[in-house]
């Protein structure tokens, strides 16, 4: 799962850095034709799909991860060389595109991607979809102790448990953190206005005592109730069908971001007809199904959403309504415009 | 035979005892879970202004003894006084004791005149007393230029002198030294021996000189204690060890020496050399030793005279195996009937000798000096 | 010099001079430090990367002559290096503390005892840091062990807010280095010949006074050495930090770690790791200054 291991493991963020001087060497196959090596996030695919993958094609498939859009961007750009497919977020598939990292696939043309919801092609740098395959997509919302909390339903209720004493945390993420800042005060998550960015640095600093932390690892913390609730990802779904007594996620009703990730084709893949198969393969709805089922998370093949389990699809959280999905913004690459995030954030993060 | 007097002087003052120890016992654990009895029941007094060797192969006992008395080894029975205080309870630098260590253990981050002032500093010493004192104690071991210097710049006999001078700066009662100059080439530590002697005379403090060289030991002190196994086998002047060592193992461990141990028998010694040996009748009647008794004789080779084979007065019969010239003399190894080996000192250089030669050996009886009771022993030591 | 036939070209000869040393050090540690200080002098790549122009608002935003729109020079950076300073300082204390009374035991033990200890000391090695790291969460979280044991005894109501602090960072990061404290201590303690604490002793200087004037100016090498190996990489760490601090707790590490991963600047980045490193550089020049000096000194030149 994408969502519990993104930054968890900080270990990865270590290594990222290193990155900028390090040259990842994949094992190369002798038969071309055999292979394929994936670039993901860690826990981010049902290992179930690529064993049927394998099965059908006689293609073996090898599994690379990283942390964080960035990690990824990096190595490739210090010359990791060898990787065929990657699932970039929507934004970093327009820097990509911007570098020219991406192979054009016609995968639009294949009659698997009537599947596809055409709501799902929302890069800007791809908008028929000539390039990369909508992958999967989730909210960022509120995961909560019911013990502890009562009921959640808005970023009000969650900042209100601050003021009864209680302990919360938020992402260690500048975007996604300030976002709620900027969704608050009731502007645009990908503002570039520096007066818009101190204000929402400025909204969430009352509460910044009662945010105990800027982590990914919440969950066993909200679980053990050693803090109330926390800023987290669908993801959680999967620990609150485990924990349905204590757990629960909610999409804040003032507005959340959301994310999506797409399957792309490097230029540089070594086996890029594999690597299409793998995209064509992927458009069955029984397949993404399985992927789902699994993550529990949204998926872009609107035929598949009949098939997943009851629970998952009628969870108002996962598959939301049309107007709560109106209510879900999601990142554009800002370029320069991050630097202007990164200098609030650090403030923020280090006044006292 | 100043030694031998000066000892006789002393057992009648036995006022002006500095140390006393009694009945001494340690032993230590062993890695191995064993158990080593280092120190056995010692007693041991000693006097004013004496010069005391504890003198013993390595392990038997002497350097625990030491430790023991300036305070870094507790005694597990017995007792240690100085100046007739019982130190059980003392601390190691609370008592009036200064030692000099093996290894000199002088302090590498300090010159050396700080390292003499180290002990007066210690003790309350102001500091212009201090540097004076200090510097004459420097002047007295014949360093008087060497003040500023790192002990790391001194050779190995001037870092020895440092570190007396910092033990006897501070005038202790009693003057420790724990094998001081067996890192010393020879003839610095003749020079040494010397040395230290003359200290001891002019500063007049009681030393306890640790060694395992005999001839250390012989030439400085007043007293010699020989340890083996955790007691003193002999306590006595140098002279009176040489001449009348207490027990086989003196007799082996002090200079040269042939044993013959055997029974009693009219005034001989039957042993399996094969000739009865004389004895001294005089010996005899003065130790009440009877016919039948088991003893051990030890002659000295020096005594042994050099006489022609199967003479009238040859009381041996041997052949020479091996001849070492020594400069002044030779030193015969002589093979006996029995196929031991005895130990002969000629002093008269112009005797030809070879070997594979047969000549006969000879001794006054009173220089054969009977040690009683004996396991039996072969030959040379 | 006389004049060499043989065909070699003259630049080449002062490089052939070069000893493995010298080039080891040239290629791991001037050769990184010189791409940090160049990036550091770069313009920041939209995505990521360098632009090849001459900027100097990297360091204009630490030291004080960025004022733009993008580039603003903000007193935080230099804040947060002081603050960085400051629990690193505090880290070398803590082990200090902790190592210098164990390595002195630990050096008086039997030989199979002493070894079983610098097994259990070096242990920690063989497990990952981040898996220790969490271990620490678990203890200090508000249910967690020493809560619930202070707790059920009764000493307090109120769980003890542990987590995610400064001390929770202190702990960390004094746990993570305390053996990089104890080996260079532990080996200096044990080079220390036993006689010479006798030698005081004997010489009439009481525990503590031995302890002053003879074992700490004689183990004060090893523990300079374990200070600068604790404060270099406590100087610069952001994994104890973000773990334990909850990023809240920000050091010029996880600024750094930002600069890389997050605003893609790795120009600024590189300005912030190159004040690092100028102050590390700066503390290993006193460093070999002293130990020169000391060496000068014991070789007479004080006299």
């Amino acid at each position: 799962m994408k969502n519990s291991s993104r930054g968890g493991d900080l270990k990865r963020l270590a290594l990222s850095v290193m990155a900028a001087s390090a040259v990842t060497i994949l094992p190369t196959h002798v038969s071309a034709q055999e292979s394929l090596n994936l670039y993901n996030w860690g826990d981010y695919i049902n290992p179930e799909v690529l064993t049927r993958f394998t099965a059908e094609t006689g293609i073996e498939v090898t599994l690379d991860t990283y942390g964080s859009n960035e990690e990824m961007l990096a190595k490739l750009q210090a010359g990791a060389k060898g990787y065929d497919i990657i699932f970039p977020s929507v934004h970093m598939q327009d820097v990509m595109a911007h570098l020219g990292m991406l192979e054009k696939t016609d995968i639009n043309q294949y009659t698997g991607f009537s599947h596809v919801d055409p709501a799902f092609l929302t890069a800007t740098t791809d908008p028929k979809g000539e390039y990369c395959l909508p992958y999967a997509w989730g909210s960022v919302g509120i995961v909560y102790n019911k013990k502890l909390a009562g009921k959640v339903t808005s970023w009000k209720d969650f900042f209100a448990l601050t003021e009864k004493g209680q302990k919360v945390t938020m992402l260690d993420d500048m975007r996604e953190t300030l976002g709620v800042g900027l969704i608050m005060n009731g502007n645009s998550v990908n503002s570039t206005d520096p007066d818009e960015l101190k204000a929402a640095a400025a909204f969430l600093e009352p509460y910044k005592q009662g945010i105990a932390a800027f982590t990914y690892d919440s969950i066993p913390m909200v679980q053990s109730g050693d803090i109330a609730a926390a800023h987290w990802y669908v993801g959680a779904m999967m620990y609150v069908t485990q924990a349905p007594d204590t757990l629960d996620y909610v999409i804040p009703a003032e507005g959340a971001t959301k994310y999506q990730e797409n399957m792309c084709v490097l230029k540089t893949a070594p086996n890029k007809e594999n690597a299409i198969r793998f995209l064509e393969f992927f458009t069955q709805p029984e397949i993404a199904a399985l992927n789902t089922a699994q993550q529990m998370n949204g998926t872009a093949n609107k035929d598949a959403i009949e098939l997943l389990p009851d629970a998952l699809k009628n969870n108002p959280n996962v598959n939301p309504a049309a107007d709560t999905m109106s209510r879900l913004q999601m990142f554009t690459d800002l370029g320069k415009g991050l630097r202007l995030y990164d200098r609030v954030w650090t403030r923020f993060k280090t006044s006292q | 035979m100043p030694a031998a007097q000066q000892t006789a002087s002393r057992t009648n003052t036995t006022n002006d005892v500095v140390l006393s120890i009694q009945c001494a016992h340690r032993s230590f654990k062993t890695p191995e879970g064993g158990q080593v009895h280092a120190l056995r029941g010692v007693d041991l007094d000693i006097f004013e202004n004496e010069f005391v060797t504890l003198l013993g192969p390595s392990g038997c006992g002497k350097t625990t003894l030491l430790r023991c008395i300036s305070g870094f080894e507790r005694l597990d029975s017995g007792d240690i006084a100085i100046g007739g205080e019982s130190m059980a309870r003392r601390p190691a630098h609370k008592r009036p004791v200064n030692t000099v260590f093996q290894s000199y253990a002088l302090f590498p981050h300090m010159t050396v005149l700080q390292n003499i002032g180290y002990g007066l500093e210690a003790a309350g010493v102001g500091r212009r007393e201090r540097i004076a004192r200090s510097e004459e104690a420097l002047e007295m071991v014949g360093l008087g230029d060497m003040g500023q210097r790192r002990p790391e710049q001194l050779s190995g006999g001037q870092q020895q002198r440092v570190a007396l001078a910092r033990a006897i700066v501070n005038r202790p009662r009693l003057l420790l030294l724990d094998e001081p100059l067996s890192a010393l080439d020879r003839n610095l530590r003749q020079q040494m021996q010397i040395e230290l002697k003359r200290l001891q005379h002019e500063l007049g403090i009681a030393f306890v000189f640790v060694t395992h060289d005999q001839e250390e030991a012989l030439t400085m002190s007043d007293r010699i204690a020989i340890f083996n196994g955790g007691r003193i086998e002999q306590l006595a002047s140098p002279r009176e060890i040489y001449d009348h060592p207490a027990s086989e193992f003196v007799a082996r461990f002090i200079g040269e020496s042939n044993l013959f141990s055997g029974k009693i028998a009219d005034a001989t010694l039957i042993s399996s050399t094969g000739n009865p040996l004389p004895l001294c009748s005089k010996q005899l009647d003065l130790r009440n030793f009877d016919n039948g008794r088991q003893v051990t004789a030890v002659i000295r080779p020096e005594h042994l005279h050099l006489c022609a084979p199967e003479a009238p007065q040859a009381q041996l019969n041997a052949r020479i195996t091996e001849v070492i010239f020594l400069g002044t003399e030779y030193q015969l190894i002589c093979t006996l009937n029995d196929q031991s080996l005895i130990k002969v000192r000629v002093t008269d250089v112009n005797t030809p000798l070879s070997v594979g030669q047969n000549i006969g050996l000879s001794y006054a009886p009173e220089q054969l000096h009977l040690i009683a009771g004996s396991t039996p022993l072969r030959g040379a030591a | 010099m006389i004049k060499s036939n043989l065909p070699r070209p003259r630049w080449l000869q002062p490089l052939m001079l070069l000893s493995p040393t010298t080039l080891f050090l040239l290629v791991f540690f001037c050769g990184p430090l010189a791409i940090m200080v160049t990036y550091s002098l770069l313009e920041p790549g939209i995505y990521g990367g360098v632009e090849w122009t001459f900027y100097d608002q990297n360091y204009g935003r630490i030291f004080g002559w960025a004022d733009g729109l993008y580039e603003e020079f903000d007193p935080i950076y230099l804040e947060t290096f002081a603050k960085s300073v400051r629990l690193a300082l505090i880290t070398v204390a803590t082990t200090l503390l902790i190592c210098y009374p164990a390595a002195f035991w630990i050096s008086r033990l039997p030989s199979r005892t002493r070894s079983i200890c610098m097994f259990l000391i070096t242990l920690p090695f063989f497990v990952s840091m981040i898996v220790r790291l969490y271990a620490w969460l678990l203890i200090l979280r508000p249910t967690g062990v020493i809560n619930q044991l202070l707790m059920s005894l009764g000493l307090i109501s109120e769980p003890l807010e542990m987590m995610y602090t400064e001390g929770a960072v202190i702990v960390g990061m004094t746990y993570i280095f305390l053996p990089f404290m104890f080996l260079p201590i532990y080996a200096s303690i044990e080079k220390l010949p036993g006689s010479l604490i006798e030698a005081s002793q004997d010489l009439g200087a009481s525990p503590v006074r031995t302890f002053f004037r003879v074992i700490l100016p004689l183990t004060l090498p090893g523990v300079i050495s374990g200070a600068i190996i604790v404060f270099i990489p406590s100087l610069g760490n952001f994994i104890v930090p973000g773990l334990l601090g909850g990023a809240k707790v920000m050091m010029v590490g996880n600024l750094i770690e930002q600069q890389f991963l997050y605003a893609r600047n790795w120009p600024f980045g590189a300005a912030l790791s190159f004040m690092i490193m100028a102050a590390m550089l700066f503390l290993l020049l006193i460093y070999v200054r002293v130990q020169s000096r000391s060496i000068g000194a014991s070789r007479g030149e004080g006299v």
